[in-house]
């Protein structure tokens, strides 16, 4: 009972963070001195921002109303995009001073100029990484384009990057890399002993906060857990497949159903800490073949992985019920996927649901019945 | 075979009123160049088809795509978006993206690949039998990135190998590496092709057809700047019905023979000074693909306030440009790199300023798509860059290129109507 209570104890930091991350991040400028980039899409480099001294943040945001951004943005554009605009717009993301937009998607790739031309922050790179990844000329392309990166925040900030500043990021986030692995290994093998919701604010304060803090905080975290205990029998094992989420009220959701999260294939979540860096050496050519070799994301083309294939397997090794895909309305590449891939989810008679996530608030009530009628389905 | 697919020009059609009330203008009214087209469609399609299941291959290529090295190479190009503008023109699309709904294709996708996708499927197409079945994919994502999904998804369909063109997008400058890249990627098809056919692949070849491209590129954008002259001899819904043969079949002599052709009808039309629009009053520009479903409508809409579409971003997008350098692969990957949705708003912001002083534009009619996010994104900065640099006001028209189910006619027209008082009182206000 003890232990128990000293998780929640340690969680509770987190989560507060979680809550609020601007805060976070608006004292951490104070303390500090030091700047903020932030950055979209988990194939972002974290280590060149940190390497150039500032803190790398994701850009996620989900607010209820869109006013300002739709002079900008069409309805048909999706929620990332519109509510980032709208809170960058709107003075929210004051602390950044500057953006990298990776090529993802159309959307993405045109919120970029939008982006650039109305919030005006000192720094704005657009990193046109490679859509493919599979051939020797791409890597080239993709190694200069790192390069060029380097190249663009060494004169922003008026020195030189070396390898060695470069190099030395890299353990402060394969550490926290393992730690997000752990949360990971803890929801499949422990089904339900971290609620969908705490595991979501352990991943979610990643993806902004400083990483030697938060590996302070995990590492304080996992000494308390120990070994987890037996899953609840009865818990339905859910496995959520999707782009990006950042509202934890859909991972209160899944715990108010008494479904246990098992796993997920998000851009916030697996996608984001599955793979490392080596330690020696060329660390551009290290961060391009950890790009390669990440776990494939639909908008990038690599004919030799089938995402079918290794969604099945990690579904398959956490003794997965049900499949939520938990989609952006709009969101094309993944739109895209989907038939296929329940269809192939279908085959090995693994039921999915889907529910998309709309610009300007979510329609919870909503989700919730069909989450809870989908998880009754299962527990059949 | 019937190919009555492209709808009747409208030009022809807008000459209705003018004919009525002179006799005499009738046959000078119509594009002569329009009806050529339907034949060399015809006979394209027809070739098409009749290669299918024979030793010819076959490639389904994106409309911004390489076609050269295919022509090159003796392969047929095939065109989903072009049928799926087809599709969209005989009111085929809802139907077919039903189809795609129904397998779990959002109804937010891209409505050519969702028609295309449905017709894939069941073979309805205005096409008897629908597009003959691919050897293999071509996919360049300078259009957008939609394609590369899509043709993944076909690449299911019909089990057959894709092949992506990646020609990393342009902000603000074409970065040099990105041409290296684009340029290996080129030696790569090439090696691709020679896998396909078992042939050795013959570059002396591709020069010969990058000269027929270029010139065929130069030819259509010397059809395109006759609609300068006041009063345009032609409007951007004539050039939407005569790009199909830049879009499908360029490369080839026949192209080459086709536009100096219609450049000629034009050259004759300003000097007989026969105009799109009677009385042309307003000159204006579109912007984004066509409404297909709508193209008719539309163009009598605004010839019923003698507003004439004298220019557009679209159609100019295949004046390709590049094509005339020495080594034919690096002319390939600027051509390809370069394209309008391949750059950043600003470019397309002076590309828009440059088209609207040419063409001296009264004011901007901008689709927006929402099967487009690439061509879509952006015009409202587009609209309020434009309005404040030059004056030039707009109206954006929510639509969808072929899905035709989140079109309103009413709001459509009520819309047009407000947007033609305010320059009819912008005019009134400068003489």
């Amino acid at each position: 009972m003890g232990r128990i209570m000293e998780k929640q104890k340690a969680l509770g930091a987190l989560k507060g963070y979680a809550a609020d991350p601007s805060a976070y991040l608006k004292n951490w400028k104070d303390k500090t001195g030091k700047k903020i980039l932030g950055y979209f899409c988990t194939n972002t480099p974290e280590e060149m921002i940190q390497a150039a001294g500032f803190l790398p943040v994701r850009i996620l945001s989900s607010r209820d109303t869109i006013s300002l951004a739709a002079r900008h943005l069409q309805s048909y554009s999706c929620s990332l995009v519109q509510s980032s605009l709208e809170s960058g717009l709107r003075g929210e993301l004051s602390y950044l001073d500057g953006t990298v937009f990776p090529h993802t998607c159309d959307s993405i790739q045109r919120l970029s100029d939008i982006w650039a031309e109305n919030l005006r922050f000192p720094f704005h790179w657009d990193l046109v990484l490679p859509v493919k990844l599979h051939t020797e000329s791409a890597r080239n392309y993709l190694i200069q384009e790192l390069r060029r990166f380097r190249g663009g925040l060494a004169e922003y900030i008026g020195h030189p990057i070396s390898d060695a500043d470069l190099c030395g990021t890299f353990h402060l986030f394969n550490e926290n890399r393992s730690y997000l692995r752990e949360v990971s290994r803890y929801q499949s093998s422990y089904p339900g002993w971290i609620s969908a919701a705490d595991s979501h604010a352990l991943i979610k304060t990643a993806n902004f906060m400083a990483k030697d803090e938060h590996n302070a905080r995990m590492k304080q975290l996992f000494s308390q857990w120990g070994n987890g205990q037996a899953p609840s029998p009865r818990s339905v094992r859910l496995f959520l497949v999707g782009s990006v989420c950042d509202q934890s009220s859909i991972y209160g959701l899944i715990d108010s159903c008494g479904a246990a999260l098992v796993g997920d294939d998000l851009c916030t979540g697996w996608r984001y800490f599955a793979e490392d860096l080596p330690n020696e050496g060329d660390p551009i050519e290290a961060l391009a073949d950890r790009l390669i070799r990440k776990v494939p994301c639909p908008c990038k083309f690599n004919p030799e992985i089938d995402r079918a294939d290794r969604l099945l397997e990690r579904v398959n090794a956490a003794g997965t019920q049900g499949i939520v895909f938990l989609l952006l309305k709009f969101c094309d590449p993944h739109a895209f996927d989907y038939p296929y891939l329940k269809e192939r989810l279908s085959k090995e008679k693994i039921p999915s649901l889907l529910l998309e996530i709309e610009p300007g608030g979510l329609p919870l009530g909503a989700m919730e019945t069909r989450l809870r009628a989908f998880v009754e389905t299962l527990s059949r | 075979m019937n190919f009555g697919l492209i709808p009747a020009s409208p030009a022809r059609e807008n000459k209705m009123a003018q004919e009525l009330r002179d006799p005499k203008e009738k046959d000078k009214n119509r594009l002569r160049a329009s009806q050529k087209m339907k034949e060399l469609m015809t006979r394209y399609y027809m070739g098409a088809k009749t290669a299918e299941g024979t030793d010819k291959k076959i490639a389904w290529i994106t409309s911004g795509g390489p076609v050269e090295p295919l022509i090159a190479a003796d392969i047929i190009p095939v065109y989903p978006e072009n049928h799926g503008a087809m599709l969209g023109a005989s009111r085929m699309s809802v139907e077919l993206c039903e189809v795609a709904e129904g397998l779990g294709y959002s109804r937010d996708l891209c409505s050519y690949a969702r028609g295309d996708i449905g017709s894939a499927l069941t073979k309805k197409s205005p096409i008897p039998g629908g597009l003959p079945k691919p050897d293999f994919l071509l996919a360049c994502n300078n259009i957008c990135g939609t394609v590369m999904k899509w043709y993944q998804s076909l690449s299911r369909i019909f089990n057959v190998p894709l092949f992506l063109l990646d020609t990393p997008f342009i902000h603000h400058h074409v970065v040099p590496e990105s041409l290296i890249y684009v340029r290996q990627q080129f030696e790569e098809l090439i090696s691709f092709l020679e896998s396909i056919t078992r042939k050795k692949f013959d570059r002396d070849r591709l020069t010969e057809v990058l000269r027929n491209s270029g010139e065929s590129a130069l030819l259509w954008k010397e059809v395109l700047d006759l609609c300068t002259h006041r009063p345009s001899p032609m409007s951007c819904f004539d050039a939407f019905i005569n790009m199909a043969p830049i879009v499908t079949l360029r490369g080839t002599k026949e192209v080459t023979g086709f536009y100096r052709d219609m450049k000629a009808e034009l050259q004759e039309r300003i000097s007989l000074g026969i105009s799109a629009v009677p009385q042309e009053r307003f000159r204006l520009l579109w912007d984004n693909i066509p409404i297909w479903y709508k193209m008719r409508d539309l163009s009598e809409l605004f010839s019923s306030f003698r507003a004439c579409l004298v220019a557009d971003t679209y159609t100019s997008a295949w004046v390709f440009e590049g094509f005339e350098t020495l080594d034919p692969l690096d002319g390939l990957s600027r051509a390809y790199t370069k394209i309008y949705l391949n750059i950043s708003i600003d470019l397309m912001i002076e590309k828009v300023l440059n088209l609207t002083k040419r063409f001296s534009v009264d004011g901007l009619v901008i689709h927006s798509n929402r099967s487009c996010k690439p061509y879509s994104l952006g015009q409202y900065d587009i609209q309020r860059t434009v309005l404040e640099k030059t004056g030039t006001p707009s109206i954006v028209l929510e639509a969808d290129m072929t899905d035709s189910r989140v079109y309103s006619d009413a709001q459509v027209k009520t819309r047009v109507e407000a947007f033609m008082e305010t320059l009819e009182n912008r005019k009134a206000a400068r003489a």
